[in-house]
């Protein structure tokens, strides 16, 4: 076998590697802007993603159970507010797989 | 690298969407026009608070009608710091391009000359913060407000008044007064369009 093919079949073997978590298209999204912002809360990533509430809370407790993410409950004006932001390691995860993608992509 | 475009757009969005209720316009326009209305006034006073306060008044305000309708989001510091670096490197290369034409083709020492171009000086000020709005949101509105406010300058600077003032204060309170309507405008259509959401911000 070529060498050439050999590197080729190493990058495409590197898609197995891909974090799978994170590849999932709505959570792409919420690690996207969570990455480009220090915090963001829950109503902000509602309206950026157009998730429903719902569809946002259950792949944030995914990622927060991940340790990807960083949720705070805290109370504003007597009303709850949920603050999110990407933790150490989710910024590292987030890092990760944007290399792998852009080694498999171009 | 296109994943790279896509998260700056994606930064730029975030961006714009969070500045989309026009009060930074409406705080910038009323310190303008207090700064040209109240300039010879002992009321002057109340423009120092005003500047020293617009931010938390911003803040207080959006805390009650921005957040509870699109959310809130916080930015990097390091990226705001380095654009603020970027507006006062800009701001220098005004005070300077401006200084060196007054050398050339006037008399530095001569007060009345400096009076005759403030407008222009202003107006040319302003570009900075209305670029570094520009580049990080990508909203048009601001190169609009930019270009608006140098031929306002231009054109207080080159017409001759009574007073030597006067242009400074008329540039002041129109260029403030249209940034204060468009402002307000801008609010209100912002509060039509986001009704309050009922999920709250759980």
């Amino acid at each position: 076998m070529p060498v050439s093919d050999s590197g080729s079949n190493k990058e495409l073997q590197s898609i197995a590697g891909i974090d799978r978590l994170i590849h999932e298209p709505a959570r792409l999204m919420i690690m996207a802007y969570l990455y480009v912002v220090e915090s963001a809360d829950f109503l902000f990533l509602m309206r950026q993603t157009g998730l429903t509430p719902g569809n946002l809370s259950s792949h944030t407790s995914k990622l927060e159970a991940a340790g990807y993410i960083e949720i705070v409950k805290e109370f504003v004006d007597r009303k709850p507010h949920t603050m999110l932001r990407l933790t150490d390691a989710g910024m590292g995860a987030f890092q990760e797989y944007r290399e792998r993608m852009m080694k498999v992509l171009g | 690298m296109t994943q790279n475009i896509n998260l700056k757009e994606i930064e730029k969005k975030a961006y714009r969407d969070s500045q989309q209720d026009g009060l930074m316009e409406v705080m910038m326009g009323l310190i303008l026009m207090t700064f040209g209305g109240f300039f010879y006034s002992p009321v002057f006073a109340f423009y120092i608070l005003l500047i020293v306060f617009a931010g938390r008044i911003v803040e207080f305000i959006r805390r009650r009608y921005t957040h509870p309708r699109i959310g809130f989001v916080k930015f990097h510091k390091d990226d705001s710091k380095d654009a603020l670096t970027g507006v006062f490197l800009f701001e220098v290369t005004v005070i300077v391009i401006m200084f060196t034409l007054i050398s050339l083709f006037g008399n530095v020492k001569d007060y009345s000359q400096w009076v005759d171009w403030a407008p222009l000086f202003f107006g040319m000020i302003l570009v900075g913060p209305f670029a570094h709005a520009q580049s990080r949101s990508g909203n048009v509105r601001y190169t609009g407000y930019a270009i608006l406010s140098v031929i306002l300058g231009l054109f207080f600077s080159l017409t001759e008044f009574a007073s030597g003032s006067t242009g400074l204060i008329l540039y002041l309170v129109l260029m403030g007064g249209f940034l204060f309507i468009s402002g307000l405008f801008i609010f209100a259509m912002f509060l039509r369009r986001y009704p309050l959401a009922t999920t709250g911000g759980a």
